[in-house]
């Protein structure tokens, strides 16, 4: 048996370390470690609820619109707000622009490196040592689709900006609606960088990614996981404060094989091997090995993010690859093709803003309060929980996507969504664990949110 | 093998882009007259640690010069975790190289604040070859040690920011508090301008160190105050303030930190000039500060509540209640007097004669 | 009648200057503090126009005052020791009207010490937390250094109320001793009477 410790492990936001135990060229158990807190929930406490928003967003740089958001949900739920249709169209689109900006992301400047030749310029070399199986001129496409994503990343930022004033970090969501208002110019410039960017997923991204697919068939055999898979839900279609929420992107559970509802009140934070007692740091604490809490819903780990989304939707190009889509190269895909339809959905949202009608409402704080904020972040699932008392923050709890996917073991010893997806995935060499950073790296990881 | 030619590298980068497959073997020459090339571009070297990678993301979005621009032609990046290559010992082994090549001479940008309670545990980024965690505290003062100068990215890793706002039970720190003034240069912002950023490393290839302000800042970029360039300006000494978001005004009702706010967002607009908080309707939280974010809280209202026996109030019912509690006494006092004779109708009088004395003991005036 | 002369004119000038200063910073200071809710003043602009001149006047005025007491020693007479303390009691039983004897003090009695002691070490303070909020530019270290912009606006704002409470205080027992009292920080003069009246009550 070999033990093999990864860490750092580059192109992953945040710090994680890998522990692997390698039996007969498979990995047989794995620990993943978030080794770095922030503390950030303990930061919030004693504040103006409304802070909550901008600071909450602080947990991430590349996913802030949907900390933001969850923040003011939670917000408004506590305080009673329903805010303007105007809004929740606006934040639809800033969300949905956040997905295409992690996604083109994560594909291009994340993972692509672990499948072809990168560019011969630091920092992008060196790079992992990999054996080609992309022809020749299929790789060089990809490097220069890798540039042209760096552009389009910057495109889409810009589209944030237009009604999120500015990204990261953007500052137009606010508790109670949103800041910018929507005119036929704004409308448009955001269109028109939306077009630019659904061109490029439609003729560029999701071809680049069944190229990668189809010359990269092994890839498909390993990453596989439980695949128990959970999704809160995303983009409401009319508003939920008064009844459920109709989401575009609809919440569920995905549990051996069978659909299930999700009750968000069921999901619990465990941490018996995280340095954590209750919300306070025990960094001596014996046994533990991660900064990263085990969320739970029912006692059982699920994976979180675009597969999980798109098994939950019911995409027939993912349902349509079977078991496959539980993969290494799967989430790849289900991520590709989530881009288009969100494209393509944002460009029918952005005809139901209405100029000259409100964004916002001036909400009500109250003394005592609390409220739960529920979204998709592009990683997946995100919780956040809200307790007011005095009129100012008693607790906030979040629960981020990667508190999921990178979750140590929970109370009862089981293993978080990416040790179970590392456990039969091949190490021929291990000096070079490729299969293996595959793996880490087909979920889209933020470890800056999974610890926070 | 003799430099080539800025020309001549980008043609060779486009040609290696369109074949790179093809020229394998063409691959260790074109490595090295990139060497050759680059040799001349200040290393860089960037790392990241209690940090949310929005600094990161926000180099993105340079536009002119763009990141490609900016890696070819101005600094060698040899080292950026999110963008960078290997993973596991021989990353960290990669890092400490490339510090050793340019011992004295790099640049070392920091992304993130430093954790240094527990021994700085609350931040590893790797492990030694005896399975040691390394912290993030070693790293950088390793590496600060080493480098010629160091860059302070965000707000985080020049003074702290959000990942030590309290209580602070990682113990965080900014640069400014780890690395001597003189070998520090500040770009804050949550995350900062991506213009800061690339500007300040053009800077300080083409005339060296910029002219810092009192907290390390670039005068170029953070020089002046917000508020005092902002559009909304005019609604401000006209006294038209937005209440409700969305609205015309000045912003400073719903909390608008641009007074206090050192930074050119106001004339720069962010995203390209696509937008920026304050045309956007949000108001600024001041995230260039050295404060931020306690020092710009509530940041959707204008003063902080205080503290008072365990609960917190804002600072107008103290003020109301001193003022009420005042008025109440000073009332009951004149009732007191009244009542008791000594003013009012009940009055008595009290006769008394004498000559004119000088009581200002500090002579005629 | 005989008169008692009580207040020199650099005295009664400044005291006049501070007592427009002080109000009238309050009130714009109200006004920037809460433009929306106190429409007190045409608009910001006027508002900070206002605040700012009497900021230097008032400035000037502690300044001068200070001067003043340090050239001629009259801030024996106004400032607070530690052996006033004993003489406290007294006339705290003659305010809380547990008795009806006032006690004898030279010039001024402990409770009026007091404040005029505090009243300029506040004012300091106001003019510094002040500056600092006018300059933030030049003035940002000390800001740092003494706790940050957002603690010295609350200092700012809560030292007003102090103002406010205390000048009223002031005001109130000034009326409660009589027009001849309010007179004579014009005139300079009180007639020995009024005086003698007022000491041993």
């Amino acid at each position: 048996m070999t033990k093999l410790v990864l860490a750092p492990i580059s192109r992953v936001p945040g710090q994680v370390q890998i522990e692997l135990e390698i039996e007969g060229g498979k990995v047989v158990r794995s620990k993943v470690a978030g080794t770095m807190a922030r503390g950030l929930e303990a930061t919030l406490k004693g504040h103006d609820p409304r802070d909550a928003q901008l600071l909450t967003q602080r947990i991430c740089g590349i996913c802030p619109v949907a900390h933001g958001i969850a923040a003011a949900q939670a917000l408004e739920k506590a305080f009673g707000a329903a805010i303007p249709e105007n809004a929740r169209v606006m934040r639809n689109l800033l969300l949905g622009a956040n997905f295409l900006l992690t996604n083109i992301y994560h594909f291009y400047q994340i993972a692509l490196p672990d499948y072809v030749h990168s560019l011969p310029l630091a920092p992008f070399t060196p790079g992992p040592a990999i054996t080609p199986t992309l022809p020749v001129q299929a790789n060089a496409a990809l490097v220069q689709h890798f540039l042209l994503s760096l552009e389009m990343s910057r495109t889409v930022q810009e589209m944030l900006a237009v009604f999120g004033g500015k990204m990261p970090h953007p500052s137009a969501v606010v508790p109670g609606g949103v800041t910018e208002n929507a005119d036929a110019q704004k409308v448009t410039a955001f269109r028109s960088r939306l077009r630019e960017v659904a061109d490029f997923i439609k003729n560029v991204y999701l071809p680049d990614v069944h190229t990668l697919a189809w010359y990269n068939p092994q890839a498909f055999a390993y990453g596989a996981g439980a695949g128990n898979l959970l999704s809160l839900g995303a983009y409401p279609l009319k508003d939920g404060l008064r009844g459920q929420p109709e989401f575009y992107f609809k919440s569920g559970r995905y549990t051996n094989g069978q659909p299930g509802e999700v009750d968000p009140d069921k999901i619990k934070e465990e941490f018996r091997y995280a340095w954590y007692e209750g919300d306070s740091f025990q960094s001596e604490k014996p046994g533990a090995y991660s900064w990263v809490k085990a969320p739970r819903y029912e006692g059982t780990a699920y994976e979180v993010g675009a597969l999980a989304r798109m098994v939950i939707h019911g995409h027939s190009g993912v349902k349509a690859l079977g078991d496959k889509a539980f993969s290494a190269m799967g989430r790849h895909i289900a991520r590709a093709e989530e881009s288009l339809l969100l494209a393509g959905a944002l460009d029918e949202w952005l005809n139901q803003l209405e100029p000259g009608k409100p964004v916002a409402v001036n909400l009500n704080p109250t003394p005592l309060a609390q409220g739960t904020g529920i979204t998709e972040a592009p990683q997946g699932a995100l919780l956040h929980r809200l307790e007011v008392k005095n009129a100012v923050i008693h607790n906030y709890q979040v629960i981020a996507p990667a508190t999921w996917n990178a979750s140590p073991r929970d109370d009862s010893g089981k293993p978080g969504p990416l040790e179970q997806a590392l456990v039969g995935t091949p190490v021929p060499d291990t000096t070079n664990p490729l299969e293996v950073y595959r793996v880490i790296r087909s979920f889209d990881l933020c470890l800056a949110c999974a610890a926070h | 093998m003799k430099p080539i030619s800025r020309r001549k590298f980008l043609e060779l980068c486009a040609a290696s882009a369109a074949t790179l497959g093809l020229s394998q073997t063409l691959l260790p020459e074109l490595a090295e007259a990139l060497n050759g090339v680059l040799q001349k571009k200040p290393t860089v070297l960037w790392i990241q640690g209690a940090a949310c990678s929005g600094c990161s993301m926000s180099l993105l979005n340079s536009v002119h010069p763009d990141l490609k621009a900016l890696l070819t032609e101005i600094i060698n990046l040899r080292h950026h975790p999110q963008l960078g290559g290997v993973s596991g010992q021989s990353a960290l082994e990669h890092l400490r190289q490339a510090a050793e090549q340019a011992r004295g001479k790099f640049l070392l940008i920091v992304e993130g604040a430093v954790p240094t309670a527990a021994g700085g545990n609350y931040c590893t980024v790797g492990v030694d070859a005896q399975g040691q965690a390394i912290t993030f505290q070693t790293l950088v003062k390793d590496l600060a040690a080493k480098a010629s100068l160091v860059m302070a990215v965000g707000t985080c890793a020049a003074y702290g920011g959000a990942a030590a706002a309290k209580p602070n039970l990682t113990g965080c720190k900014g640069l400014n508090a780890l690395v001597d003034a003189e070998k520090l240069i500040n770009v804050p912002g949550c995350p900062p301008h991506p213009d800061w950023i690339v500007g300040t490393l053009a800077h300080l290839v083409m005339y060296g160190r910029p002219e810092v302000d009192d907290f390390g800042r670039p005068k170029m970029f953070y020089g002046g105050v917000v508020h005092d360039n902002c559009p909304r300006r005019q609604y401000f000494d006209n006294s038209t303030f937005a209440l409700t978001f969305g609205e015309p005004g000045c912003l400073l009702e719903v909390g608008c930190k641009g007074p206090m706010t050192f930074a050119d967002c106001s004339l720069r607009q962010w995203n390209g000039g696509t937008n920026w908080c304050i045309r956007s309707g949000s108001p600024c939280i001041s995230c260039t500060h050295p404060e931020f974010p306690a020092g710009s809280l509530p940041l959707y209202g204008r003063m902080e509540r205080i503290s008072f026996a365990g609960i917190k109030v804002t600072a107008d019912t103290v003020g109301k209640l001193a003022g009420t509690a005042t008025a109440l006494g000073i009332g009951a006092h004149l009732a007191g007097n009244i009542i008791k004779g000594r003013v009012g109708i009940l009055k008595k009088g009290v006769q008394r004669g004498g000559d004119t004395v000088d009581k200002t003991g500090a002579g005629p005036n | 009648m005989a008169q008692v002369f009580m207040h020199p004119l650099p005295v009664r000038v400044i005291h006049w200057s501070n007592m427009l200063s002080i109000s009238l910073l309050t009130w714009s200071g109200a006004y920037i503090h809460s433009p929306v809710s106190l429409k007190a003043l045409g608009s910001m602009d006027d508002a900070r126009f206002l605040h700012f001149v009497f900021m230097y006047i008032v400035t000037w005025g502690v300044i001068y005052r200070l001067l003043y007491a340090l050239l001629t020693g009259d801030h024996k007479d106004w400032f607070f020791r530690p052996k006033d303390i004993r003489d406290l009691p007294g006339l705290l039983k003659y305010y809380l009207f547990l008795s009806e004897h006032h006690p004898h003090y030279e010039k001024y009695n402990p409770g009026q010490k007091m404040l005029y002691t505090v009243w300029p070490v506040l004012l300091i303070i106001q003019a510094l937390t002040g500056f600092i909020l006018y300059l933030p530019g030049q003035l940002g270290w000390l800001a740092h250094i003494l706790g940050g912009v957002a603690l010295l606006r609350k200092i700012h704002y809560m030292i007003t109320w102090v103002f406010v409470c205390t000048a009223a205080v002031h005001i109130y027992l000034v009326l409660l001793s009589g027009w001849k009292v309010l007179r004579s920080m014009v005139t300079g003069y009180i007639d020995e009477e009024t005086l003698h009246e007022l000491q041993d009550e």
